[in-house]
């Protein structure tokens, strides 16, 4: 019992955070969806599942946080690349400082109960 | 079927992968936010590149390996989303219901790709337009078959499998227009050989009725009209002339009643042999135009064995011209 709701609550945060990292990533550059799923699967205890971030992108894509353009490629079928909006742009800053803001909430009341 | 897939997978791995990607489509019917097909073309392309430097044709295991580190279907859904299929239970899930998602799978698809997915649901609308407005049917037909044709090449230039489900979308109008096609190519010498008889018949009657003296008909007070006796009537009346064509069939040896049907029968095998002589060697020369033509229903069409059909059906015409022209000199045609 404890185990599946550690694990569902572990999947539901992790998911939440993992869309504020393929937001981040994005920031600077664009990416191929292959190498931004193989770049944040390398990051413990971020991505289960390489797959995970697909849905995400498909998501942000329809809300308009991001964009593809397709990119012809030497080894095979053209390649879709993801780049953010100006409107995840001008997102991306404002979920980063909500996640700031958690964090440090999270820290504080740890240490607060810890110093008690 | 092929032991490899364009994946360059074996057959098992191929089903493997058709299975999983099954599985990512019912967890994501009905999620309004995600587009399923852009996320099945995104998950081939993964797997794709997750296998290029693999040893062909790939085994399941391999292919396994790869759908692990990708994750369960089940975990891709957005956070807090349930798919349609637990919300109702797949039972109970309602012929509406599942509509309404297909529906929405087909809006998102037609608007927001991927390219190919975009193009099947296109086709298939143009496709069903036309059958619903049925005096439009010709030219939808054509659309659609070119929107089929394009997407599957460019299904088959990303490298995808087409499915069952894509495949319905995309066939009606590749199917229809090669089967056209197809009845095409097999009844114009059928065609053919109908009008040469007609034609043959036409001006033996004629011929008949000039050597009988040009009879008209007689009207029923016994009065001579001017209208042309019919070939019945002349072939009643003068049983003593004789015809080319008559000289012609009495060569054939076989019984009277049959000589017709022999005489057609000869010409049939003349009409066909050539019909088949110059289309096998023409598609065993250009088999990309057959390829061309019906694809993808004829993707592996053999040029060779068109080659072979062409050279025999040749060498059968051959036989037949020189039986043919021993029979015009027999006749005294020649």
């Amino acid at each position: 019992m404890d185990a599946d709701f550690l694990a569902n609550w572990t999947t539901q945060m992790r998911k939440g955070l993992l869309e504020l990292c393929v937001l981040t990533v994005l920031r600077h550059r664009r990416m191929y969806g292959y190498d931004l799923a193989k770049t944040l699967s390398v990051v413990d205890g971020l991505v289960t599942g390489e797959g995970t971030i697909y849905p995400i992108l498909s998501r942000f894509k329809k809300d308009g946080l991001v964009e593809t353009t397709l990119v012809e490629s030497a080894e095979g079928p053209a390649r879709k690349y993801y780049q953010l909006t100006d409107r995840g742009r001008q997102l991306l800053p404002k979920m980063r400082a909500a996640w700031a803001a958690v964090r440090d909430g999270i820290e504080a009341v740890s240490q607060a109960e810890h110093l008690r | 079927m092929t032991a490899e897939s364009t994946l360059g997978l074996t057959a098992a791995a191929e089903a493997r992968l058709d299975e999983y990607l099954a599985q990512v489509r019912r967890a994501l019917l009905g999620v309004p936010d995600v587009n399923s097909a852009e996320i099945e073309a995104d998950i081939r392309e993964h797997v794709e590149n997750e296998l290029r430097g693999a040893v062909r044709p790939v085994e399941q295991l391999v292919l396994e390996v790869v759908l692990r580190r990708l994750g369960p279907p089940t975990q891709w859904l957005p956070p807090g989303r349930v798919p349609v299929t637990a919300q109702v239970g797949a039972a109970a899930m309602t012929f509406g219901q599942f509509l309404k998602a297909r529906f929405r799978a087909a809006r998102e698809a037609i608007w927001r790709g991927p390219e190919d997915w975009r193009l099947a649901y296109l086709s298939f609308g143009v496709f069903a337009f036309g059958v619903i407005a049925f005096p439009l049917f010709p030219l939808c037909l054509v659309v659609s078959y070119f929107l089929s044709r394009a997407g599957v090449a460019v299904a088959a230039d990303k490298g995808v499998t087409l499915d069952v489900g894509r495949k319905w979308l995309l066939y009606p109008p590749v199917v229809l227009v090669s089967l056209v096609l197809t009845l095409g190519v097999v009844t114009a010498p059928i065609g053919m050989i109908i009008g040469t008889v007609d034609e043959a018949r036409s001006a033996d009657a004629f011929e008949r009725w000039h050597l009988a003296g040009e009879p008209t008909t007689v009207s029923s007070w016994g009065r001579p009209t001017t209208m042309r006796m019919s070939d019945r009537e002349v072939r009643a009346k003068f049983p003593e002339v004789r015809t080319k064509l008559d000289g012609l069939l009495a060569a054939f040896p076989v019984p009277p009643a049959l000589r017709e049907v022999a005489a057609v029968g000869f010409l049939s095998v003349g009409v066909l042999s050539a019909w088949w002589g110059v289309l096998g060697l023409v598609a065993g020369a250009v088999p990309w135009l057959v390829r061309g033509l019906f694809f993808p229903l004829h993707g592996v069409f053999c040029g060779r064995r068109a080659g072979w059909l062409g050279t025999a059906a040749l060498v059968l015409l051959a036989v037949w011209a020189a039986a043919a022209y021993r029979l015009a000199e027999a006749v005294g045609l020649i």
